[in-house]
């Protein structure tokens, strides 16, 4: 029966008809035009994603038509504020969600050890550095302060039977007020809460840290990640990206609404404290096989102590080469190489795709060139692909931070120019997988960082002396270029008609119903007013706005 | 397929298509033309006319929409909260940071493993839209039960118990397609189709005995799965 039912609901060839005609009984007629209640339904959706309420509609009974101060009026609201944020999240996808930061040996998690809730490291593997046993035991359920400290400030440990017969040297625990959560206190694990500033292998706010037995997380744990800590910056990565886009719709937390062409030039940037705290401590302690976010010069600066729970967001300046919305860090980390973030900003905002030829020009190429702009079918694409991803070039791809901080990323690292199985693990990791390496890469410019391998100034490859420029430039250089000569706003009026028509516009030459003209026009008003709302009260002042089909 | 089936189906098909024995050509007709001048005629090419623009495309609600549009047609519970669509309890639907129990079935983009969210009509959508009418009509007349009638969500112009008259059913209904659709009817409109559908589903369901309140409720679970109110 209930089968049946939804057979028949489908069947129902209601459900593909436009609803105005539903409501008149005009199935024949071609594009009815709206009455004011349906029209006021339909921007109530597209402007407020939801209807109108009862008080709304009866407020139309003495109207001509929908007051053209209520679509004002709703375009200024929250709720336009809410709507603009999901059309750009339709072009943008800013969610990082399945990236990692760090791993395991940087994560912290609650277990239960002895019958007591503690707060541990996750991997096992430095947890034994600390307690030696081999059997990646938790510390015991014991005040530390009954244990003590040696002279060097590590905890003391006493023997504790972990299982019947078995005893392993352990240390207790100490309650600390971590930067999660700084009004709590937790019980931690003795060695993971040391507070050491140096270890064994030196610093231990530095990458090499999470391998060396001499170091903790630090004070108040802000070298760790605590439970949860990184699902919040992941989130608070997707808030600033909206926090950007409430700029330009209703000038939210701002003075008045801000140009629309901002959204891939502007120097401002929102941060808070979560995002503030990961950049200036757990950041830092990137992990080689995980993301690679410190920041560097050109990176907003962070004034003061960074409070983690600090939800207040405060807007600061970026330098080069940060630009708009295609350098924060839920884009660099969505798109996490240079080429997935030029092929979604050559999408979203230049409405271009790649599409191979049918038949590729096998003449002047090999198929094996190093060079993937010279390689037989594979260049086809990448002459157009290989310059625009360059304009990422200074920005770390699988991670956030700009590779402009020259103290961890020179230009040329001479030292992965030698053999690297000559090379500590660290720096072999790092020649591997930031630095152009003869294993990789082929000989050409062994040791430079991998974006700049074809960046060649001057070069007679006239590809590489482009990769140059554009990558010394910055993706705010390609923003520049779309936005003065109108592909931008030729591409936002596309999407946006996308968003409120519900289809494409119509761009056929042939079709003498093409919507060309409509085109120009919006697209030359963005270009003078640079205004998102006003763009979108053009669209949905057109006639066809509001017909149905 | 079972013969008994397809001939009848077939004959139906023929028939709608035109093709059946009776509009077969006679061997009576004539087989030549003959032209005859009737008046002076019109040019031969047709005067420009205005065609309506190209029109928006008619569009499902997207899930947000729908997560939004619920409170705003269903008002509140008896405890004063939005009524939401429930599953066990737990919201079925939820917003772009923290996604209800359905978001994820219904479509809604997390932008990682989906990232374009289809507004067509589905079986499965279709199927999870008379669930959510079902839920959400019955905590509207529960809440009802308990709000003055000029309070009330879906019987404000007409009793919620006992005998409804013609009059008051017609009002109310009038009301709750504005309310539920943003279709205005004026009083005293004798031909909307909708309205008489409604009218006779109220009828049907109250003359089977199952009384006023299932009446109501019907009419709230028409409202809320119709097309009409998940297009726009």
């Amino acid at each position: 029966m209930r089968r049946l039912l939804i057979l028949a609901l489908l069947l129902n060839p209601l459900w593909f008809q436009a609803p105005s005609a539903l409501a008149s009984g005009e199935m024949c007629v071609d594009s009815p035009e709206l009455d004011k209640y349906r029209l006021l339904r339909r921007l109530s959706l597209d402007l407020r994603t939801r209807v109108p309420s009862l008080q709304e509609y009866e407020s139309l009974h003495d109207e001509e038509d929908v007051p053209a101060q209520l679509v004002e009026e709703w375009l200024a609201s929250d709720a336009f504020r809410l709507a603009m944020r999901s059309f750009h999240a339709s072009l943008l996808w800013p969610n990082p969600g399945t990236v990692q930061f760090n791993s395991t040996s940087a994560n912290l998690a609650t277990f239960t050890s002895q019958g007591q809730a503690i707060i541990d490291i996750i991997a096992l593997s430095r947890r034994n550095q600390w307690r030696s046993n081999n059997q990646g035991l938790h510390c015991a359920n014991v005040d530390q302060a009954t244990l003590g400290y040696e002279a060097d400030g590590r905890p003391k440990t006493q023997a504790f039977e972990y299982s019947p017969g078995q005893f392993a040297e352990l240390e207790g625990w100490v309650e600390v007020s971590p930067y999660w959560d700084p009004d709590s206190t937790v019980k931690v694990c003795a060695f993971v809460a040391m507070e050491h500033a140096e270890g064994a292998k030196g610093a231990c706010d530095f990458p090499t840290a999470a391998s060396d037995a001499g170091c903790g997380c630090g004070p108040n744990l802000r070298w760790c990640y605590g439970p949860g800590v990184e699902k919040t910056i992941k989130a608070q990565m997707t808030e600033q990206v909206h926090r950007l886009i409430d700029t330009l719709s209703t000038g939210a937390g701002v003075d008045g609404v801000r140009p629309y062409s901002d959204l891939i030039r502007t120097s401002r940037v929102w941060s808070n404290g979560a995002l503030d705290f990961f950049d200036k401590y757990l950041g830092k302690l990137f992990n080689l096989n995980r993301t690679m976010d410190i920041s560097g010069p050109g990176d907003r600066p962070i004034v003061g102590e960074p409070n983690f729970a600090d939800d207040t967001w405060v807007e600061s300046e970026r330098g080069w080469p940060h630009a708009g919305v295609q350098t924060l860090a839920a884009y660099t980390l969505r798109f996490n190489t240079n080429r997935a973030r030029q092929n979604r900003f050559r999408i979203a905002f230049t409405n271009q795709y790649y599409v191979p030829p049918t038949q590729s020009d096998m003449t002047g190429c090999t198929e094996d060139a190093a060079d993937i702009t010279e390689r037989c079918v594979c260049r086809d694409c990448h002459v157009v692909v290989e310059p625009l991803s360059a304009y990422w070039a200074f920005h770390a791809e699988d991670g956030s931070g700009p590779l402009t901080n020259t103290d961890f990323f020179p230009e040329i690292l001479e030292e992965c120019q030698l053999d690297l199985d000559t090379l500590p693990i660290v720096l072999r990791a790092l020649c591997n997988r930031f630095y152009v390496t003869e294993d990789a890469e082929g000989t050409v410019r062994r040791g430079w960082l991998r974006p700049l391998q074809y960046a060649i100034e001057g070069s007679d490859n006239v590809l590489h002396s482009q990769i140059h420029q554009n990558a010394y430039a910055g993706p705010g250089a390609w923003a520049e270029q779309i936005v003065e000569n109108g592909i931008f706003q030729q591409t936002m009026v596309q999407n946006l008609w996308r968003y409120l028509m519900g289809r494409d516009m119509n761009l056929d030459l042939a079709d003498p119903d093409n919507e060309l003209g409509v085109l120009a026009e919006l697209a030359a008003e963005l270009q003078e007013h640079d205004s998102l709302p006003e763009l979108v009260r053009s669209i949905v002042n057109q006639p066809a706005y509001r017909r149905a089909r | 397929m079972n013969r008994s089936i397809l001939i009848p189906l077939l004959s139906v098909l023929l028939s709608a298509t035109g093709c059946g024995e009776d509009d077969a050509p006679t061997q009576t007709a004539p087989m030549t033309a003959t032209v005859e001048t009737v008046g002076s005629g019109g040019d031969l090419l047709h005067p420009e006319i205005e065609r309506p623009p190209k029109s928006r495309k008619t569009k499902r609600l997207t899930v947000g929409m729908l997560a939004g549009s619920i409170p705003v047609v269903a008002g509140e519970d008896e405890a004063g909260q939005s009524i939401t669509w429930k599953l066990g309890g737990e919201e079925a639907l939820g917003d772009d940071e923290q996604f209800g129990l359905l978001d994820r079935t219904l479509g809604r983009p997390d932008y990682v493993s989906v990232t374009d969210e289809l507004t067509e009509p589905s079986a499965l959508y279709v199927k999870f839209a008379q669930d959510m009418a079902r839920d959400v009509c019955q905590q509207i007349l529960t809440s009802d039960e308990s709000k003055p009638q000029a309070e009330r969500i879906l019987a404000r112009l007409a009793p919620l118990s006992g005998s409804v008259s013609t009059e008051q059913l017609r009002a109310n209904l009038r009301y709750l397609k504005l309310r539920f659709w943003g279709e205005f009817v004026p009083d005293g409109a004798e031909h909307d189709d909708h309205l008489k559908s409604l009218e006779e589903l109220f009828q049907s369901v109250t003359g089977s005995g199952e009384g006023t309140q299932a009446g109501w409720n019907a009419v709230c679970v028409a409202l809320l799965s119709s097309p009409v109110f998940h297009l726009y």
